[in-house]
């Protein structure tokens, strides 16, 4: 059976050494090569066409960032970010990477216990990462964003409930594919929006502070006991090591143990927006890996509210939706661009009857960031 | 053999270490550009990751802590504080440290003492990849090359079975009736053959051999740079040093470098990094002024050590210099006085002398003990590695500009193009780099000057030493009337001409020093080895040109008790020549230009012979001798008569006045000349 062939690029030479001794460990994986800096990364990248890119974010010469920008535009190939920058700045350079179609992320070995678990940690993601199939991230770019469809134009068979609440819930791929819904999101959605994205500790803590700087619409975490109204018009993100939930009309957030290990978890979301609003909620599970979500969409739908799949062609990975799709659980199943196009609508038609909602909205930038 | 966990975050954290440093001061002359900060931060990261994975969580710790501090910065470098400058280069000390503490092996960790960073530090070479790869081409070429090789096996074995076919023909049972014509025929063709496959066969190898072989010398070459490193690997911690001195002073100075790109052996590093820290340090502790006197002698505040690194022959020159104070004689005196040398030897001293004094060390002239100086050890550990590497120490200071202390000390292990040459059946070799000319000479090429012997070389005078002598391998009266190979010897303190009985040509060799004990050390640069193994001698520029000056020194001292010769002629042109011949010759020339005038030296002086012309007017040379004969205290000194008059009758009269020879100008030859006088003053 091929091996999975891997190229690591890291600038400290005992960083790489570890690296390379955890990766040769393992009989199925082959170090074709190292790289010191983003320009070297690049270039046996072209040369050796490796199967899976272990990527440091802080380099010489060339970021970490620039160089996956390059390659997923010339030669797409799964990167996995291998970083132990968590200060804020290099935490954004992280995002941007995995907008740019990195596919994920893990913090180097601590130095401490951890170390053991990490090694399996590492060898386990590196093989997941390789076996996803990545595409030049330009497409997402050629193709314009859907326009965002006149109230009711193209939902005439929907249910006729009302919205009252939008949610989205994603993992690995998800941060370019959140990118993408914001941006064909209507400026001045009036909806407030309840987002939860898988991300590997310790590298979620700023995310909603960078998609905040992506789009015009407002992005913060969740504050426990905040009435969900006063979210009218923003997304709202679940922090990291939190299950965020709706009761009783307020947001919650909550230490509850991990769905699918995960939390926060989008089933926990849900199912507790299926509970608490039944059909006036619209909720679109995006790319990633497993079945998190899959089971709260369904009850969402059973309760009456509008559910979307991203579809197979536009997911980085195909888990999630793909798990919804065969519970029957997506109403709609979508390419990624038409997704905030549709929202979009069905948030119009809910929100004409309380038009005050959108008063948050940025909008005073005007159309799409795109 | 114990796995070495640390093996590669040694090199690197030291690596890291080294530039976080660098670039720290950098920062605080405000050197830096826009990147430096985040290139800091870099570092800083990278360290902490790296220390993170071999499990050294202190080391991450405090990486941890220099991006604490370093971060709020990272847009305005120029407004971190001081303080925090201070409290960063102290991490990096603390990490130093621990980094330094890794370098034992783990399972004598605790008994050993920690081994010094310095060391370790020049232990790893980090190669230029593109040095590698023609390294590594050289290697494939040569196998390329070894292949042709190999391609004459065939040849050979053509050459055998032709060899044998040949053989069997002229064995005697071939040698039947009527065959012979055929076979010398058939032999002849074969014969023929063999020699045509022969002479290609050697063409070939000679061709393939000179290609590898002159790769294999490229490829030496190249691995031989990869061993060196270049001198700027030290100046982080110098200049570091120098900040703190004046830090620790409060002072106000700069550290500045030339030269950091000349590579030069780990071993020689290793050894001067402690002197040339404490030469600078030194320059700051004795040298720099406080700000104040600087400035109300027109100097700027901020004094300025400098330390420049120069190849020179075979010689790394590391001249540091500061612009302070200069040396204080005065106190070097009362310090000389504090450690009990005898009042009326101080007293004698010139400057150099009690610069010198200062060199031999055990004296300082800091009034105060201080941390840094004062306890006259610096110039110690300076002497001390100069000793080590074969090196000498230098002092020179000028009262308020500054002082300069010069460190040459030897490349250790060099290769060098050396020019091989034979004298007195000895072969050695003389660098290249110190050969300016070879030429072919005579005996009269060597003139006599006030100096001793030397040879007018393009319009100037050099002076001139036969090699076997400056070896002293010369035989007493070993004569030269053949030709000399002559070499043109150029060092740092002039020139000489050397003779030599044979070039042999040039060749790239490698060499080592010598011991310093033997008799020929100032001279002797070290040994190499010769084709056949035999150890030879490499000679230096500077010791054969001072050895040759002293050869010639000693030859004007014999020209002190030199024979006398008297020419006596009216014709100015016979005179200046007799006088040139006789003076190269190593005579000591009187001249004349009437025979009156001659028998009036002749009495006043000592002369051990009179060279006499026949015709001039007044007396004439005829009567000059037979006036010299009647002299009872001229009577015994030998005269040769010269003339153009080529009749018996005349020689005849000249062997009756007493002159011991006649020559005809005519027949003049110089050898026979000189062979004639010596024979008659010996």
């Amino acid at each position: 059976m091929g091996n999975v062939r891997v190229l690591v690029v890291e600038d400290s030479v005992t960083v790489r050494n570890h690296l390379c001794e955890i990766l040769r460990s393992d009989p199925e994986i082959e170090v074709i090569g190292q790289a010191g800096d983003g320009k070297e990364a690049i270039e046996l990248c072209l040369q050796h066409r490796p199967d899976v890119i272990t990527m440091d974010m802080m380099l010489p010469l060339m970021s970490g960032l620039s160089a996956t920008e390059y390659i997923m535009a010339h030669c797409p190939t799964p990167i996995l970010v291998v970083s132990a920058s968590i200060n804020r700045g290099e935490l954004f350079k992280t995002y941007d990477a995995l907008a740019a179609g990195a596919v994920d992320v893990l913090e180097k070995p601590r130095g401490d216990d951890s170390d053991a678990a990490w090694e399996r940690k590492f060898l386990a993601a590196l093989k997941l990462v390789s076996r996803i199939p990545v595409i030049t991230h330009l497409r997402a770019k050629l193709n314009p964003p859907a326009r965002w469809p006149r109230a009711g134009a193209s939902l005439s068979n929907a249910s006729q409930s009302r919205c009252k609440v939008a949610a989205l819930g994603a993992s690995t791929g998800g941060p370019g594919a959140i990118v993408e819904v914001l941006r064909s999101l209507t400026p001045g959605f009036p909806l407030p929006l309840l987002l939860v994205l898988h991300i590997n500790e310790p590298f979620g803590h700023a995310f909603a502070d960078w998609l905040d700087g992506q789009t015009v619409h407002r992005v913060a975490y969740a504050q426990d006991g905040e009435p969900l109204e006063s979210a009218a018009g923003r997304v709202v993100m679940a922090p990291p090591g939190r299950h965020l939930m709706v009761h009783q009309g307020n947001l919650r957030l909550t230490l509850d143990p991990e769905r699918h290990s995960c939390r926060p978890s989008v089933d926990v979301l849900f199912e507790s927006l299926a509970r608490e609003h039944g059909a006036a909620v619209a909720a679109c599970l995006l790319t990633g890996m497993g079945r998190d979500g899959a089971a709260g969409l369904l009850e969402i739908r059973r309760a009456g509210g509008h559910t979307i799949a991203q579809d197979e062609e536009t997911s980085v990975v195909y888990g999630m939706p793909r798990e919804a799709v065969l519970l029957g659980a997506a109403e709609r199943v979508l390419p990624l661009g038409e997704i905030g196009g549709v929202l979009s609508a069905l948030a119009m038609r809910g929100g004409e009857a309380e038009s005050g909602a959108a008063a948050n909205a940025r909008t005073s930038n005007g159309g799409a960031a795109s | 053999m114990v796995r070495d966990p640390y093996k590669y975050f040694r090199i690197e954290a030291r690596e890291l270490l080294e530039q976080l440093g660098k670039g720290l001061l950098d920062l605080e002359k405000g050197a830096a550009g826009p990147e430096l900060m985040p290139q800091l931060l870099r570092l800083a990261h990278t360290l902490k990751g790296a220390a993170r994975v071999v499990k050294q969580i202190e080391i991450s710790e405090c990486a941890h802590a220099l991006e604490e501090v370093l971060t709020p910065f990272r847009e305005t470098p120029a407004a971190l504080p001081c303080q925090d400058i201070d409290e960063v280069l102290r991490i990096l000390d603390v990490i130093g440290g621990r980094v330094a503490a890794l370098a034992l092996p783990a399972e004598d960790a605790p008994a050993a003492p920690a081994r010094p960073v310095v060391e370790e530090a020049f232990r790893t070479v980090r190669a230029d990849v593109g040095e590698m790869d023609a390294l590594i081409e050289g290697i494939a070429e040569t196998h390329t090359q070894i292949k042709a090789l190999k391609r004459g096996f065939g040849s050979l074995e053509r050459a055998r079975v032709l060899a044998d076919l040949l053989a069997q023909q002229q064995s005697p049972r071939h040698h039947g009736e009527g065959a012979r014509a055929t076979l010398a025929g058939r032999s002849h063709a074969l014969a023929e053959e063999l020699g045509t496959l022969l002479a290609g066969l050697e063409q070939d190898l000679v061709a393939s051999t000179d290609r590898v072989e002159r790769e294999l010398h490229q490829l030496r070459d190249a691995a031989e740079q990869l061993r060196l490193l270049p001198v700027e690997t030290l100046f982080t911690s110098l200049e570091r040093t120098v900040r703190d001195a004046a830090r620790t002073l409060g002072r106000a100075a700069v550290f500045e470098s030339r030269g950091g790109e000349v590579r030069l052996d780990a071993h020689i590093l290793a050894v001067l990094q402690g002197a040339l820290l404490q030469l600078v340090r030194n320059g700051v502790a004795h040298g720099i002024e406080p700000a104040a006197e600087r400035r109300a002698a027109g100097k700027p505040e901020e004094g300025r050590v400098t330390l420049g690194v120069a190849r020179s022959g075979r010689h790394i020159i590391f001249s540091c210099s500061d612009d302070g104070r200069g040396v204080d004689l005065e106190a070097v005196r009362r310090a000389a006085q504090r450690k009990g040398l005898p009042p009326a030897e101080i007293r004698n001293l010139g400057a150099s002398g009690l610069l010198d004094l200062l060199l031999r060390g055990g004296i300082s002239t800091s009034d105060t003990v201080t941390e840094l100086a004062g306890r006259g050890i610096g110039l110690d550990l300076a002497r001390e590695a100069a000793e080590r590497l074969g090196g000498k120490l230098n002092i020179s200071s000028q009262a308020g500009k500054g002082t300069l202390i010069t460190l040459a000390v030897p490349l250790s292990v060099a290769s060098l193009d050396a020019l091989l040459v034979e004298a007195a059946g000895v072969v050695t070799a003389i660098p290249l780099e110190g050969v300016r000319h070879t030429l072919r000479m005579t005996a009269a090429d060597i003139v006599q000057t006030a100096q001793g012997q030397s040879v007018v070389h393009q319009d100037s005078v050099i002076p001139f030493a036969p090699l076997s002598r400056i070896l002293r391998q010369d035989s007493a009266a070993a004569r030269h009337d053949r030709p000399w190979s002559a070499i043109v010897v150029q060092g740092t303190q002039g020139a000489a001409v050397i003779g030599v009985d044979r070039l042999l040509g040039a060749a790239n060799i490698v060499f080592r020093p010598l011991p310093e004990f033997s008799a020929l050390s100032a001279i002797v640069a070290g040994a190499w080895l010769d084709a056949e193994g035999n150890p030879q001698l490499m000679l230096e520029a500077d010791g054969i040109i001072g050895e040759a000056n002293r050869a010639q020194a000693a030859n004007a001292d014999a020209a002190a008790h030199r024979i006398s010769i008297l020419v006596i002629d009216d014709s100015l042109t016979t005179r200046m020549l007799e006088k040139s011949i006789l003076e190269s010759a190593g005579f000591e020339v009187g001249l004349a230009t009437s025979a009156e005038e001659g028998l009036e030296a002749a009495r006043a002086g000592r002369y051990a012979l009179f060279l006499v012309d026949v015709e001039m007017p007044g007396m004439d040379g005829f009567t000059f001798v037979e006036q010299v004969r009647a002299d009872p205290g001229l009577r015994d000194t030998p005269a040769i008569l010269i003339t153009s008059r080529n009749s018996a009758a005349d020689l005849q009269r000249g062997k009756d006045v007493g002159a011991q020879r006649y020559i005809v100008k005519s027949e003049f030859d110089q050898r026979e000349f000189l062979e004639h006088i010596r024979q008659l003053v010996a």
